[in-house]
Formats: structure tokens, sequence, C-alpha cells
């Protein structure tokens, strides 16, 4: 996707189960790209229960997104500088009950804002559930992170999440190349058709007209996910970044989604710590283990610009 | 049959294992190996080992599988590890299966090898008895598509004007929707004779395919440092699907061109082997794709020759192992005419004609050549 110089990159955590640290990676993945000398605007997007600002020790916010989605304030307005260089951070909705299931348009005119907005990079802090809001903020990010602990309920939610994700974003595939009667069509005999996984969909719809199929498989292969798994531990002989790999090779051999394990956060009392101070980690614990992996992660994440850089 | 012995009781009737292995992997992987992330010269008890790891993924046994497949996706995933194995247990026909995959893609048009394993030929005339069990679903325009059980991202319809939207978000050019629409009405979807007329399989990139491998994670440092290993293809986002396997990211096809054209100016400076064969081939200009002809490798391949020709490239021993799967020592080995450290002559074949494919030139020929400069060295 050729980028002009202005927009900004985004990265997306989310993770489809509540509590398993997406605010935290959100916010101090924020601060780590900002002390980067990137110029990051990180967004509470997680509308209804938005909490990042905690995380950041910023106080509760005046103006949040509910603002921008009932035309009350611009979003350059709403993006308040904070204590720390080159950050900045839109606070997500607060209490208004209808900010979490904003209507279709206000949510299309914030993608469009977010695209275009003024910065090297966008951090969107999403919230739990696979809503289609959730699933939009993903899908818009170049780099997309799920955040999984390495537990059967975060990774069941996980999955959920992909799976919901992978058909959000050929839904949106599909409308933008005008091809749903043909998608429709195959799901429509996915018994005769013996379509099971996603990458049957796609298999169908690309033996039915190859240069459609090519087409989408081209857009689909542009999901691809990144995991970065949580309180990972390698006590016990427990090998938690096996099932990460277990997670992204599944995915890759039975579901024909591409997802990347692109890092792991040990567990860490600093983090419990840093939580209750309300500071980020980088100032409540700069020598913790979690916040050099996340350090690592922001590493990653730059990698990645430079590469799409070249290719774009 | 040893492998189909070994398979549990409850495995799937012997009549739905051909025709799964009939009609190739229908998971995210391309080929066989793939669905056990096996390299093609993996050994029997690495094999048996990765089978036991892809039953435990797929039967929800490792957390990392953990209600990952819903029922029906969980079927199909271990229909295609039983069928895996069945096919990679069995020497017989691993050996054939190899063979289709290295030497029969030799046959197909020059236009065809775009990715890293051709697909197709796992995939002999379809039979319809894939769809045979389940009967034809009659289906009027107006009703509505069932969704796929577990799979369904139903609910929200999409305005025309979040398509315009959608388009932007995709980074997609404004299309002409009377074109989409023309298009689909050409597609015979609801063919009434069903499947039966459905053009053959065409090769098609597939997800997933991306080769990601992880470096273990190291025991004296937390988790942290034992992130995986720098995927370096991954990043990438058209990554490989879709793009022909020589030009390597940052190696266009235009440099690759240069190399050639520039490598006929004094080849014999530097090459070690009878490059000039081969060399002038590639006149200035000509796409850089184009097979050699069968002429311009010498009868006897020589491993400096096939260094000769990786190098000529631009290509390095790790490149043409992420393109061929060929482990790298083994490569290293062709390359010196290691003769101890070779492989077994026919999986040497195989491999060479992966070699030969990611070099383009004549796969067969350079097969042959080399086997026979092999020959040649282990009588003298």
């Amino acid at each position: 996707m050729a980028k002009t110089g202005a927009s900004p990159q985004i990265v997306a955590v989310g993770g489809g189960k509540g509590g398993v640290g997406k605010t935290l990676l959100a916010a101090n993945l924020a601060l780590a790209l900002a002390d980067r000398g990137q110029r990051v605007l990180l967004v509470d997007a997680d509308l209804g229960s938005a909490n990042a600002h905690t995380v950041l020790g910023l106080p509760a916010p005046l103006a949040t997104l509910s603002d921008f989605l009932e035309r009350k304030a611009d979003l350059g307005a709403l993006a308040v500088s904070t204590p720390y260089a080159n950050l900045r951070f839109v606070s997500g909705a607060l209490d208004d009950v209808g900010a979490a299931n904003p209507q279709h348009q206000s949510k299309m005119r914030l993608l469009r804002k977010l695209s275009g907005f003024d910065a090297d990079f966008l951090v969107l802090d999403l919230g739990a559930g696979t809503g289609f809001n959730t699933l939009d903020f993903f899908l818009i990010a170049s780099c997309g992170i799920l955040v999984v602990l390495p537990e059967p309920t975060s990774v069941e939610n996980a999955y959920r999440f992909l799976k919901a994700a992978f058909f959000r974003r050929l839904a949106v595939v599909e409308k933008a190349f005008g091809i749903k009667d043909l998608v429709d069509e195959a799901r429509a005999q996915k018994n005769r058709l013996n379509i099971k996984t996603p990458a049957d969909l796609l298999r169908a719809v690309a033996e039915r007209d190859p240069e459609v199929g090519a087409q989408v498989q081209q857009q689909m292969n542009r999901f691809h996910p990144r995991l970065v798994l949580n309180q990972a531990s390698d006590e016990a002989g427990a090998d938690d970044l096996q099932i990460a790999r277990d997670m992204a090779s599944a995915c890759r051999r039975f579901l024909g989604i591409n997802l990347e394990v692109f890092g792991a956060l040990p567990e860490d009392d600093a983090v419990r710590r840093a939580v209750r101070m309300r500071q980020p980690l980088r100032v409540s614990a700069p020598d913790s283990m979690v916040k050099r992996a996340i350090d690592e992660v922001a590493e990653r994440v730059l990698r990645l610009e430079a590469v799409e850089e070249v290719a774009a | 049959m040893t492998a189909t012995e070994s398979r549990g009781p409850d495995a799937a009737s012997p009549d739905s294992l051909e025709r799964r292995i009939a009609d190739g992997p229908r998971g995210g992987a391309k080929t066989w190996y793939d669905v056990l992330e096996v390299s093609l010269d993996v050994s029997p008890v690495d094999l048996q080992k990765a089978y036991e790891r892809a039953l435990a993924l797929v039967e929800g046994r490792s957390i990392g599988g953990y209600l990952m497949l819903d029922p029906m996706a969980a079927e199909s995933a271990r229909a295609d590890v039983e069928a895996a194995y069945a096919v990679l247990g069995d020497p017989e026909r691993r050996r054939a299966y190899l063979e289709l995959l290295t030497g029969g893609a030799d046959a197909a048009p020059a236009s065809a090898p775009t990715s890293a394993v051709p697909p197709t030929l796992a995939q002999p005339p379809a039979p319809p008895t894939v769809h045979e069990a389940t009967a034809p679903v009659e289906r009027t325009p107006d009703q509505p598509a069932a969704p796929i059980a577990g799979w369904s991202a139903e609910g929200e319809a999409v305005a025309e004007e979040a398509a315009a939207e959608a388009r932007a978000i995709l980074g997609l050019p404004e299309g002409d929707p009377q074109a989409d629409e023309r298009r689909s009405s050409q597609l015979k979807f609801l063919a009434p004779e069903g499947n039966a007329d459905a053009p053959p399989r065409t090769e098609t990139p597939r997800p997933g395919s991306i080769d990601i491998r992880f470096a273990a994670p190291s025991t004296d440092s937390g988790p942290a440092a034992a992130m995986p290993a720098e995927p370096q293809g991954g990043r990438t986002p058209p990554s490989g699907i879709g793009t022909p396997p020589l030009t390597t990211p940052g190696r266009g096809v235009s440099e690759v061109a240069a190399l050639s054209a520039t490598s006929t100016v004094s080849p014999t400076a530097t090459m070690p082997a009878p490059l000039p064969a081969v060399a002038p081939s590639v006149s200035p200009g000509a796409p850089p794709s184009e097979v050699h002809r069968s002429s311009e490798l010498p009868d006897e391949v020589t491993g400096g020759l096939i260094k000769a020709l990786r190098e000529e490239r631009g290509l390095t021993v790790d490149d043409v192992s992420l393109q061929t799967k060929v482990r790298r020592a083994v490569l290293q080995a062709i390359e010196e005419q290691d003769l101890p450290n070779l492989p077994a002559r026919v999986y040497l074949r195989g491999f060479l004609t992966q070699v030969g494919r990611v070099l383009k030139v004549d796969r067969t020929r350079l097969a042959e050549g080399y086997l026979k400069t092999i020959e040649k060295a282990q009588r003298g």
C-alpha cells in the first residue's frame, strides 16, 4: 500500500479477551516509539471502558472520542500533549453508552481521520470482544497486534478474534471489489465444495474465477496479524513461547491465516507495581524485563516500517 | 502401507484418506511437507515427531491449538495431517510424491512456476467424488447465503459508500463497478451441471505459506530474549505469495538481468566452471526468467557450475535454501561435491531439480548432469 508521506503507520493492539494486557502494551509501546524519536499518537479506542490515561499517569481527560463522534470536537483538538516528548494522547469515551457503539458513518469518519492524522505512528488500544468496531480498528492498522496469555481462555478468544477479523476483512474486500455474490455463492455451497476453513473458501472462489480469486487472495494475504504473548513464563519447564509458536503454526497450516509471533512479555511484578503507581514502565520500572521486552517490540515495529517504506 | 496402520481406530476411512491425498492439502499448507512443517529430507524419526506434534495441535491437546478449530475445520485439519503422514511415512509414496513435486514440474509451462511448489500436481483430474457425499445445494438468487458454521462475520450490512471507504482503507484504486458487474454475471457459479465442468483447479497462491522459522528459545535468558528469530520473509506485505520466487526482496528482476548481462563480459575470469556455455544465452534485455535451453548446460554439471550459476543470479546459499527448503548444509555439499555428505541419490535428484527451478535452468538436465558428475567422481 503506497502510503503518502503524511499518513501515519497504524499499530493496533487487540486480543479478544479482556485483561490480557492490551492497554499495558499499547501505552508502553507508544511511549517506547516516542522515546525513539517518533511522533506518536496513542488512541484509546476502547470505546466505553477506556483507561489508557491511567496507565500513562494522566488525569482523566475532559474531551474524549465521544466529542469527536458527536461532532463536537476535531480529532486534532482532542490530541492532548503528555509529559512525555513526542507522545500525544486521545482518550476513548469514558461513560457515554452510545459512544461504545457509534453509528457506522461516525466510525468511518473516525477511521478516515485517523488514517490521515499528522503523526509518524498511531497506536490504537482496542477494547475487548470481536465487535465490528473493534475489528475495523484492527483492520486499518498496518500492524495489528494480538495480545494473548498462555491460557486456554485467552487462546480461545484470540482465535475467535482472528477468525472474525479475517472474515471482516474478507467482507470489506468483497465489497471493495464488488464480488460479494461470488463469495456468497461459494459460502452457500460450502458442503458441496467441501469448504471448512478460510483457506478453503478462498480456494473455492479462485477455482471459479482465477482472476478474482487472485485479487482476493492478494488482499487477504495482507491480513498479517502479529502475536505478542503476555505473562510468558519459562519456569518449571512451561515453555509458554511454544504456545505462541503452536498458534502461529496452526493458523498457517490449517486455517491459511498468516499469524506471526512478534514477541513475548515475561511475567513480571513490575507490571502490577506500575499499574498501581499509575506510571508507565519507563518511569516505574525502567530496568524491568517487561520494559525491555516492549522495547524490542517497538524495535520490530520500526523495522517493519522500514521494510514497508522500501516496498513502497 | 506402514503409515496408515499406525493410525488410530477413529481415523478416517481409507477411502476418504485416499480422496484427501488426491485432493491435496486443504488448509493453508501447499504441500504435505508443509502440513507437517518438515523439510524435504526429513528423517523418519523427525517425521514421526512432527506427525505427533501436528496431531496434538489439531486435536487441541496442546494449549496453542486449543479450540482453534471448530469441529468441521478440525476434522479437515486432521485429514490433512493423516494424509500427509500416509504419503510421507510410506517410503514408496514419499518418493513418488517428491518426484511429483520436483521432476513433474518440468512438464508445466514456463508461466506456471510462480509458487515454490506447484500444488497442481497433487490434484490429478480431481474426481468429483469429493463432493458426492453431500447433495448439491440448490439455491435461488434471493435466498440468503448461509454463513459457514463458526466462521460467519454476519450482521452489519456494509453500505455502498462504506465500500468506497473500505477501498480507501485497503489502499485500493477505485475500480470500475460496471466491470465488476460484468464479471460477476459471467460467472457460472450455479451451473446446473454442478462441478463437472468447473475449470481445473488453478494454481492459486495460498495464504500462510510464509516460512516462519523460530529459533529455539535460549535457556539462560528470559522469555523476552527468547523471541523468535528474525522472520525476514514475514515482513514484506505481499510476502512470497504471488511473487516469483527468484526475485527475492531487494533484488529486483532487472538487477538479476544486469548481473547476468555483466557476467557475459568476462565470465571465465572469475568463474571456474564452464560458464560461457550458459552466460551468453542471456542476451542483454532478454527476460531474465527465460529458462535456459537444455543445450546451454553441459552434459556434466559440476558443483562449481551450480555455485557459479547461483552467484550469477545474486543468490546466497541461504536464499536458495529458503526457496527450495533444502537445508543449507546439503546445498553446500552439492556445490562442493562433498561426496560423503551428499544425500541419497533419490533425494539428491529431487533437491537438484528444486535448485534448478530456483536457478531457472533446465532442471532435468541440471539433475542428470550433476548425477553424472558425481558418479564419475565416485568411480574415480
